[in-house]
């Protein structure tokens, strides 16, 4: 078994409050760049999207929409599982998001894959 | 430190930029957001300068606890002289712009002049660019924020823009962010759009430093779950505000048929249930977990398959029970439409209304309307009234002066048909059956408004010893009544004062009305407010404190509005209050008008609260107590 973020993009909300709590926790100020989670906003009717993971940061925030984004966002879609160092196995983020978006859970290592 | 944001004085006429520290002593005095923007109008602003003319400033902030972990932080304030009264200009938006503002370095912008083209700003960490807009002008709400993001080259920016109606000087048009987040009221989008400025666009890498990191965390999780424990605020997150509907209406408490009834018969359709058909999901402004805002696709007519968020309960009135409208889907429509145009939703309800009850009447005909048959219900000729105001068309061109101007180009008599206050229209809530929220909407020093001291709590007849908790020394002493009837005058002076400095606390450090006393008795006021700025900032500021520079920033718009002309006769309910007694309704609210001499008494209660003058004017002791009499005006 491992600890994962579970990311349930339906029900994000778009709030960002998962990333001040996040900088705040490890940096003692509020900036969104220096997050390890940022929400991502998809556009009308799909929502937004949590996303954890720094390598795939500048691919989303660059104003078009490439076809390495859509498969990250596919993938996030199709497991919803993230990883980071969990704020010592408290995380923040998902104790802030009262919309349930982030979930901090324990799963079977063959799932994360 | 959180609080090194600068004011910037940006003249769009000569296209400097000016970038000034703000002392500690002035925040200390005026908050930030709403408060600190009632110093800077008061003295940027010329007495009598045209609200459409250059010399007119425009005002745009974040509060004292803008994107700071405080609930909900991302709320930015507007301010000018308005277009629409010739007073404050004034009014509040949710989404992100505010604490992107603040990440790039601003606090508070002070704009004025005129561009000599169409232009936008640029603001990115700490520069400030004066940006051709050509390319944008023409371009509605949607697809200005779409282009901007395109032409910058990154998603994150945070835009606030005008559409059309802003370029057409519509004078109740919306400064907007997002889908639906608009500086409605008052008609800030007409400044914006008299400065021939389209956009403001932010983005920042800054850091917000947090005073107490772990204890400010700690404290904003207790205040969200506290928050989140209301009915009230659990209700909001699956229904957004247009569950109060059903409940107002039912009471008898909704205004019909711009004035006709206080209760729209067979209304189940515009209910908040019937959203579940067309919601795709909530959204929220930055930081919070209420999450209000619906995020929808229109089904039906010709908007079918339009991808739009809210509505409020503003439109539910604003296009259908004002305008005797049953079909939700007017109601996602105009909504939508209001919202991609630009232009605020009650005041296109309410003079929609209007000229709807003018022709009931015969006094304007088919002849004025363009061949529109304005009879209340006629869900297409309100949804073509709002395209043609936006555009200023034909008869839409007359609505679009808002109601004072289009009654005196109307004429014959039309004025008594107005549901407004110093020039701005009401809310769809009818006010006969209680005298509190009757005050309320008419010493708004915006107009008549429901959200700068309505206490909303009051409808729900509450145990005398939670209103006396929530009234009585809180933080400012108070010896006098507190009766839990909401058809009493009895004390409802103070509860009226005690929201609007509460509201204008709220609106000065920059955090949602929603999370605050307005809806329920258990959300956070003063105190918490206190502890959240000492957490976040690092500023010790007592409860009584923050109630003080609430009611310097208060007296302030007072004494705004008084040097354009305000008097006693400005605070007064339309005629119809008096005299047209409630028709429709539940016994509590039904048969129900405002006595007049107990009115003017609650009047001449309010003003000695405030220390003002029988003429509603502040004394000199008041001035000099809140130091507003030797504020050096070119501190900033």
């Amino acid at each position: 078994m491992t600890e994962v973020l579970r990311i349930d993009a339906k029900s994000c909300t778009g709030c960002r409050l998962c990333e001040i709590v996040c900088s705040v926790k490890k940096t003692g100020s509020v900036n969104s760049a220096r997050s390890r989670i940022r929400v991502v906003r998809l556009g009308g009717s799909s929502g937004y999207l949590p996303v954890v993971h720094r390598r795939d940061l500048a691919v989303i925030m660059a104003g078009d929409i490439g076809p390495g984004r859509a498969t990250m966002f596919e993938e996030y879609r199709r497991t919803g599982l993230a990883q980071c160092d969990f704020c010592g196995g408290d995380p923040a983020c998902a104790k802030a998001c009262q919309a349930h978006a982030l979930r901090y859970e324990r799963c079977a290592q063959e799932e994360v894959g | 430190m959180a609080l090194n944001g600068k004011l910037a004085v940006i003249d769009l006429s000569d296209r400097s930029v000016s970038i000034k520290e703000i002392p500690m002593s002035v925040r200390k005095r005026f908050l930030g957001g709403r408060g600190l923007d009632a110093y800077l109008l008061y003295n940027y602003t010329l007495p009598g300068s045209d609200p459409l003319g250059p010399s007119n400033v425009m005002i745009v902030s974040c509060g004292l606890l803008g994107g700071l972990l405080a609930s909900s932080s991302g709320r930015c304030h507007i301010m000018a002289r308005s277009p629409l009264t010739g007073f404050v200009g004034s009014s509040n938006i949710g989404g992100y712009f505010a604490p992107e503002l603040r990440f790039a370095g601003f606090d508070h912008l002070v704009i004025r002049g005129r561009a000599a083209i169409p232009s936008y700003l640029w603001i990115n960490d700490g520069r400030i660019e004066i940006r051709d807009a050509a390319h944008l002008w023409g371009k509605d709400v949607f697809e200005t924020q779409a282009a901007l993001e395109q032409e910058l080259t990154d998603r994150a920016v945070q835009t606030l823009c005008i559409g059309p109606a802003g370029e057409k000087l519509v004078r109740f048009a919306t400064v907007m962010t997002g889908f639906k987040n608009a500086a409605g009221r008052t008609g800030l989008g007409a400044v914006m759009g008299s400065k021939n400025l389209k956009a403001i666009v932010a983005r920042g890498s800054g850091s917000l430093d947090i005073a107490h990191p772990e204890a400010a965390l700690e404290y904003n999780r207790s205040i969200n779950e506290r928050i989140l424990a209301t009915k009230i605020a659990g209700t909001m997150q699956k229904w957004g505000t247009m569950f109060i509907y059903g409940g107002t209406n039912a009471i008898g408490f909704v205004r019909t048929n711009n004035f006709l009834s206080n209760q729209l018969e067979d209304g189940e359709g515009l209910e908040a249930e019937n959203m579940e058909d067309v919601s795709v999901g909530h959204g929220a402004c930055f930081g919070c977990q209420v999450h209000c805002r619906h995020r929808y696709v229109i089904k039906e007519g010709a908007y079918a398959g339009t991808y739009a968020e809210g509505p409020e309960y503003s439109s539910q009135g604003a296009f259908g029970s004002m305008v005797g409208c049953r079909d939700l889907n007017t109601v996602l429509a105009c909504n939508h439409l209001v919202n991609r145009d630009g232009m605020d939703t009650l005041e296109t309800g309410n003079m929609i209304a209007w000229a709807m009850e003018l022709f009931e009447k015969g006094i304007i005909t088919l002849a004025d309307t363009d061949g529109i048959d304005l009879r209340f219900g006629n869900d297409e000729a309100v949804i073509e009234m709002v395209r043609r105001i936006a555009g200023r068309v034909g008869f839409g061109h007359i609505l679009a002066e808002g109601p004072l101007r289009a009654a005196g180009v109307v004429g014959r008599g039309s004025e008594d048909y107005l549901i407004q206050i110093k020039g701005m229209s009401n809310l769809h809530s009818d006010e006969r059956p209680t005298p509190a929220l009757a005050l309320g909407i008419a010493t708004s020093s915006r107009g008549a408004d429901h959200i700068r001291s309505r206490p909303g709590i009051d409808v729900y007849n509450l145990p005398l010893p939670t209103l006396e908790r929530v009234y009585r020394d809180n933080p400012a002493p108070y010896a006098g009544p507190l009766v839990n009837r909401f058809d009493s005058y009895e004390g409802k002076a103070w509860m009226v004062l005690w929201q609007e400095h509460n509201y204008m606390a709220v609106d000065a450090l920059g955090v949602c009305k929603f999370h605050t006393i307005f809806m329920s008795p258990n959300l956070p006021s003063f105190t918490e407010f206190s502890r959240m700025v000492e957490l976040n900032t690092g500023l010790c500021l007592t409860p009584l404190q923050i109630w003080d520079a609430a009611n310097r920033s208060y007296t302030l718009e007072r004494m705004f509005n008084i040097r354009e002309g305000l008097t006693r006769a400005h605070d007064m309910l339309p005629e119809r209050y008096f005299t047209v007694p409630t028709p429709a309704g539940l016994p509590m609210a039904k048969g129900k008008s405002i006595d007049r001499d107990r009115f003017e008494g609650m009047l001449d209660e309010y003003y000695g609260l405030h220390e003002w003058d029988a003429s509603g004017t502040p004394t000199p002791q008041l001035l000099e107590r809140l130091g507003i009499g030797w504020e050096p005006t070119d501190v900033l």
